[in-house]
């Protein structure tokens, strides 16, 4: 038997790291130690990817699909079946940093494809990242940059760019995001012809130098002919960008901080865990690996256990990937994919670019009842082997020893470990003393006890401290 | 002797995203109108004036029935000193009233705050739509915050609930679980205040859609559904006074003149539908809208 505390450890990686993981899966990582699972994590690539070939078979509508909420399970299918958690968490991290809408890009199959740009490029170096996000289609058309051109420049690009993909507000000048405009002109879209006489056509990116002011810019100091590379070159050295980034990870992997619109006046929570990140920022030279590396491996990390309200993302994806009832190709990524916006994270489409405001401000009381709904069902559904596995591993407990002290611990140990707060504690207490004996001679005793378990496991997911990761 | 006065109840639609206000309101008659926007501007054939100087754009057509019914008053120039021309922190400021620093409440919480002091009324304010507003936001003010009004209630359709016996243990159980707690952090604290709203509005707002019957049908667009899911709740008489609800997106910095037309479009007929529905019900004349972007 793995040690709990490792287990309650591993547990922790896996809810942030991933989408959370079943008991048995967190007892198979423990026994590879918890630096190595971080190693396996970093290299996502030595773990076997999504098979499209056979995802496109069984899901002949995904593939290039029109419709948002298609576009949006193709991506949820991913997050549960991932062999390769961390890609796909990143690529939820870097979705909400250079948040994209489909609401103006009106183009979900671009969105899709960026969401792959953020798969492949989310954990190598943030200079490389910043220039492929530059040349997405969906984020030129979304701030307008198709539109930048030498003599009529559209600073919408270059103002975010340096607002709420870089360095924060308070670091540089009007002027300098004027000049970076410039150093953008001519990154276009260029339509390729449609597949099908009617149909859309797929984006890609053109440089287009007829268009590109190639006069001298001065931009952060710095003067020279720049292009946007070279803004991007000067941005990754900057010391706003290494804290800038360094608090977005914190925020998204360690504890809930305020909202980024607020950073220039707020201090972090914690600052010296936002220096430790900027020195690996600055001695890696801006490589994101090496970064989370230093993340999941400090103290500030792993201390943090339930410190950041869940998003509905992993709210939805968590509780499905513990009742497994969505592992491979099954009917319903759709309706999963809907419960994220109806919770308030409608992927591919936050509210603006500014990303959506986490921490408690995923909650309101509409929103609550929405995630306690969903989870409570989830948990109180007894057809779902996920949740056969949770009750048997309690029912297997009880036969040791039949309190309800043990039954609640059981409980909270196969659907987490979880822990939760005095309140909730004994009301789930009284809940197991209504229970009585756990017994399965018969079908009717069985029965019974699997109506009087998933009551209980339904009451833990409808708690405050469930909506915690 | 029976009283026709009734509360007033205030409706806002905000326009996310920034609206074009001078291709809605357009000032044809300003030479500076034509000389800047060479591209960007609503033809002169495609305008309604108002009078000499201004002119609705076309596309709004019922906006200006309920205009020169005087019904409907626009107000200019709206903003405030020192803008950052950051979208985001413009929108902080509508929401909170607050220019000068990061304000954390928003304005209408404050006003159902001061229209229900004690808080007893979790229907007074309530947003339709995905998530809840800043602007509907004050810690210790509840509001509720509604998406889809048929199935809106707390443990409902849970399968580990098989009687009302079941259902009444949980939902006790529930309420026990979020009730207030020395100690137990601000997230917490907060957490418990939201579960307790939701069970409290829960059980109110649901005889909303029962109740409600129109001849009114409205336009098929996502305003109009949530225009009607506020009159459902407005006519079902539970005291409230303040509603949110949000359309866009307005962000159109290019190539906008097709989408700035078709929102304009779908929110005009909401409008004027969401107005036939409450007349045809006599309970138009307490409810006032506000657009703003």
């Amino acid at each position: 038997m793995p040690h709990q505390e490792d287990v309650r450890l591993m547990a922790h990686l896996m809810r942030r790291a991933g989408f959370g993981d079943p008991r048995e899966e967190l007892e198979k990582r423990v026994s590879k130690g918890y630096e190595a699972v971080v190693e396996e994590l970093l290299y996502p690539e030595r773990q076997p990817a999504i098979d499209e070939e056979l995802l496109y078979r069984y899901f002949p509508g995904y593939e290039g699909a029109g419709a948002p909420p298609i576009n949006q399970a193709n991506w949820v299918y991913r997050m549960i079946n991932t062999r390769r958690p961390l890609e796909e968490k990143m690529a939820l991290f870097w979705h909400q940093l250079f948040a994209t809408g489909n609401s103006k890009v009106d183009n979900p199959p671009e969105m899709t494809r960026q969401i792959a740009i953020f798969r492949e490029h989310g954990l190598g170096a943030f200079r490389d990242l910043l220039v492929e996000v530059a040349k997405s289609p969906a984020i030129i058309f979304w701030l307008d940059n198709h539109g930048n051109r030498d003599g009529a420049i559209n600073e919408n690009w270059g103002r975010e760019l340096l607002e709420l993909f870089s360095m924060g507000v308070g670091n540089y000048s009007e002027d300098d995001i004027k000049e970076a405009a410039r150093a953008f002109t001519g990154w276009t879209i260029a339509p390729k012809i449609p597949r099908n006489p009617y149909g859309r056509f797929h984006w890609q990116f053109e440089y287009k130098p007829e268009n590109h002011d190639s006069r001298e810019k001065t931009f952060l100091g710095h003067t020279g002919n720049f292009n946007g590379e070279d803004i991007v070159d000067i941005i990754v050295d900057q010391p706003a960008t290494a804290r800038f980034l360094a608090r977005h990870l914190y925020r998204f992997f360690v504890a809930d901080e305020p909202h980024v619109s607020t950073w220039n006046i707020t201090p972090p929570v914690d600052p010296e865990a936002i220096e430790f990140l900027v020195n690996v920022y600055n001695e890696s030279r801006g490589d994101i690996r090496s970064i989370l590396r230093a993340l999941f491996n400090s103290h500030y990390f792993k201390n943090a256990r339930f410190a950041r309200v869940k998003c509905p993302a992993e709210l939805v994806v968590g509780a499905v990937r513990l009742a497994g009832n969505y592992n491979g190709f099954k009917p319903g990524f759709n309706n999963l994919a809907l419960e994220c916006g109806w919770q308030g994270q409608e992927l591919l489409n936050p509210p603006s670019v500014e990303g959506w405001h986490a921490g408690s401000e995923w909650i309101d009381p509409g929103v609550l009842m929405r995630r306690v709904n969903f989870a409570a069902r989830v948990f109180g559904d007894v057809s779902l082997p996920g949740v056969q596995a949770i009750i048997k591993r309690v029912v297997v407990n009880a036969h040791g020893d039949p309190s309800p002290q043990a039954i609640v611990a059981a409980c909270l140990d196969a659907m987490g470990p979880l822990e939760v707060g005095e309140a909730t504690y004994s009301e789930l207490i009284a809940h197991a003393e209504r229970c009585g004996d756990l017994a399965w001679g018969t079908s009717e005793e069985l029965l019974a006890t699997l109506r009087n378990v998933s009551k209980i496991l339904t009451l833990i997911a409808a708690s405050r401290e469930f909506q915690f990761a | 002797m029976a009283s026709t006065y009734k509360d007033p109840v205030l409706v806002v639609l905000e326009l996310t995203g920034a609206n074009d206000y001078l291709n809605t309101i357009v000032p044809y008659s300003d030479p500076l109108y034509w000389d800047n926007r060479p591209k960007v501007h609503i033809s002169e054939d495609q305008l309604l004036p108002i009078d000499d100087r201004l002119a609705f754009r076309s596309d709004i057509e019922p906006l200006k029935e309920i205009y020169d019914q005087g019904d409907m008053a626009i107000i200019h120039g709206i903003g405030f000193e020192n803008s950052p021309r950051s979208h985001f922190r413009a929108m902080d400021i509508w929401h909170t009233c607050e220019p000068d620093s990061i304000g954390i409440d928003g304005w209408l919480a404050k006003v159902v705050r001061d229209l229900d002091p004690g808080g007893e009324n979790v229907l007074k304010g309530v947003s339709l739509g995905q998530g809840l507003p800043r602007a509907l936001a004050m810690k210790g003010v509840p509001v509720t915050s509604v998406n889809n009004l048929p199935t809106y209630g707390v443990l409902s359709s849970n399968p580990a609930i098989t009687s009302e016996r079941d259902r009444t243990q949980l939902l006790e159980s529930f309420a026990r679980m979020y009730a207030p707690a020395i100690g137990t952090g601000p997230t917490m604290e907060y957490l418990g205040q939201a579960g307790r709203d939701a069970l409290r509005g829960a059980d109110i707002i649901r005889v909303a859609p029962q109740a409600y019957s129109s001849t009114v049908e409205y336009a098929n667009n996502p305003i109009a559904r949530r225009l009607r899911d506020v009159a459902q709740v407005h006519l079902a008489g539970l005291g409230t006074q303040v509603f949110y609800t949000a359309y866009g997106s307005f962000d159109t910095h290019y190539d906008q003149m097709g989408s700035h037309t078709k929102l304009w479009m779908d929110i005009s007929v909401a409008i004027r539908d969401f107005f036939a529905d409450l007349r045809e019900h006599g309970a138009s004349e307490e409810v006032v809208i506000m657009l703003f972007s």
